[in-house]
């Protein structure tokens, strides 16, 4: 008998919840993203952006969805500990409660990637001209793009095991997604931050998120200007197993589970 | 001659903040459950009754102490006597994003049923517990009454041979309590080994094969109802009951389990 059945029929089930907000997410999704595009794309370009500065900026929004969605993520399951505890139900399933949290993990990188999959196209429609699809690695976008939002499902993971309760999360925006978002290189490359200044440069490497907007933009720009493919690769494993292995470690001594 | 289904030996639970002890809920707690039987778990509040059967749900480690199953260290065998236990805890924990009857299903095939063999069973239980009108309601739209009934269903979806139930009557009507008075005597005729943690006396003096006394994380009293009025010479398990409050240290209360 292994836990491998459990874990599948429970993110059978968090597939069919989401299937249910599917429609209902998906415009609230492309609101924030359109806005950002066009914000950050057209009229930051009459300030004096690059060229090809939108589809820069494209890539890096379709890449850091996951993470601005890691807020709600966390409220939603630090709720339930602290209220219904539903988690109670799973965890004394025929699952051992390891795979409940890598489960947690999984099926929050995979609704990410399912959602976030779609603003492909509409990114690529929002700026048409700038973006040239010849210019993508596919399969290279692939492993990054499922790489990136394991990470988030994992650092998500991480953090519903490091704050305490729903009072924690009010800081979860502005001490963790916010600077990390900002500093991870969701406007600019982590080139620019070296030239600016090789100290700031250095300090963004301990920033997973720079190795994610790295990553994806070698794979969908082309590698020149970019961290190379293969170290943001690297690292974004090196910090998804760290938060995995800590998240087990904090969730087992949170709820005090087998 | 009854089947040992579980031997609870010497399980302590302490609760740390830190280094520090914040409290020892249970000290030593040694039973023997056996297959079949209802075993009624008493206590005032705070006595560790929730503790023990989160332990024995396999919910929480115990912190020193061995449960063995069939001989065998239930965490040594942690799947499969998770597979056959059925827990229905005391507060509701249901998730809202399904309707009842979903929820049903999603919980058995969670423990191996298949879709068919799972919706049959939802319809069987929903029968059983008068649950029908409401498969399609989400849990915010149904009284306490019926998110107990579902507990209780749910912890059944799989069959389980150990039914857990933690104080599955609280708040209910007394209409309601005996409707479910008759599932757990149900439980017994099929049976399923049942624990039942709960404060009405009348319903564990009724319900139970043995009743078990806990207070301050020990065991104190672990005999059947008919020997302990007839011991204490009371005429209902709730004056027994009381007379141990008044006086537990009492020297006739000292013989333990």
């Amino acid at each position: 008998m292994n836990s491998w059945p459990v874990f599948f029929q429970l993110i059978r089930k968090d597939l069919t919840v989401f299937r249910r907000s599917f429609w209902k997410k998906f415009i609230d999704t492309a609101i924030l993203f359109i806005t950002n595009v066009l914000a950050f794309g057209y009229f930051l370009q009459q300030e004096g952006a690059r060229e090809g500065y939108a589809a820069f900026f494209v890539v890096g929004a379709i890449a850091s969805f996951g993470f601005v969605e890691i807020v709600g993520k966390v409220g939603i399951q630090l709720a339930d500990m602290g209220g219904d505890r539903t988690i109670f139900h799973t965890l004394v399933m025929p699952i051992h409660s390891r795979m409940v949290f890598y489960y947690m993990g999984i099926s929050w990188a995979i609704t990410s990637i399912l959602m976030s999959m779609l603003l492909f196209p509409l990114g690529k429609f929002l700026v048409f001209t700038e973006w040239n699809l010849a210019g993508i690695s596919w399969w290279r976008l692939t492993i990054m793009f499922v790489t990136a939002n394991l990470f988030f499902g994992y650092f998500a993971l991480w953090l519903t095991g490091i704050l305490k309760n729903m009072t924690d999360l009010n800081q979860l925006w502005l001490r963790y997604i916010a600077p990390m978002w900002m500093f991870g290189g969701y406007v600019y490359s982590w080139q620019s931050a070296y030239d600016l200044s090789p100290v700031v440069g250095y300090i963004s490497l301990i920033n997973p998120m720079i190795y994610v907007m790295e990553g994806m933009r070698a794979a969908a720009l082309g590698q020149a200007g970019y961290l190379p493919f293969w170290m943001s690769m690297l690292m974004l494993w090196v910090f998804i197993i760290a938060c995995s292995l800590h998240a087990n470690r904090r969730l087992r001594q949170k709820l005090d589970c087998l | 001659m009854k089947k040992l289904f579980l031997q609870i030996n010497q399980v302590t639970k302490t609760y740390f903040d830190g280094r520090r002890i914040i409290k020892k809920a249970l000290q030593g707690i040694s039973l023997d459950l056996y297959q079949g039987e209802v075993l009624g778990l008493l206590g005032v509040n705070g006595a560790g009754k929730t503790t023990l059967v989160s332990i024995l749900a396999t919910l929480h480690p115990p912190t020193s102490g061995e449960i063995l199953w069939n001989g065998v260290s239930i965490y040594d065998a942690l799947l499969p006597f998770r597979s056959v236990v059925g827990y229905c805890p005391q507060h509701p924990n249901i998730e809202k994003d399904f309707s009842l009857g979903e929820s049903l299903v999603v919980s058995g095939q969670c423990y191996g049923l298949s879709k068919g063999q799972a919706e049959e069973r939802k319809k069987e239980l929903a029968k059983d517990f008068h649950l029908e009108p409401y498969l399609d309601s989400n849990i915010d739209q149904v009284s306490g009454g019926y998110k107990q009934r579902f507990l209780i269903a749910r912890a059944l979806m799989h069959r389980p041979h150990l039914v857990i139930l933690d104080e599955p009557t609280v708040g209910l009507d007394s209409h309601i309590r005996r409707e479910l008075w008759g599932v757990i005597s149900s439980l017994r005729k099929q049976g399923i080994t049942v624990i039942l943690t709960t404060h009405y006396l009348d319903e564990a003096e009724k319900l139970s094969d043995r009743i078990c006394l806990i207070h301050e994380g020990m065991v104190r009293i672990t005999d059947t109802p008919e020997n302990l009025k007839k011991q204490h010479q009371k005429n209902s398990l709730e004056e027994v009951f009381l007379k141990f409050i008044d006086d537990p240290n009492a020297e006739i209360f000292n013989g333990g389990a």
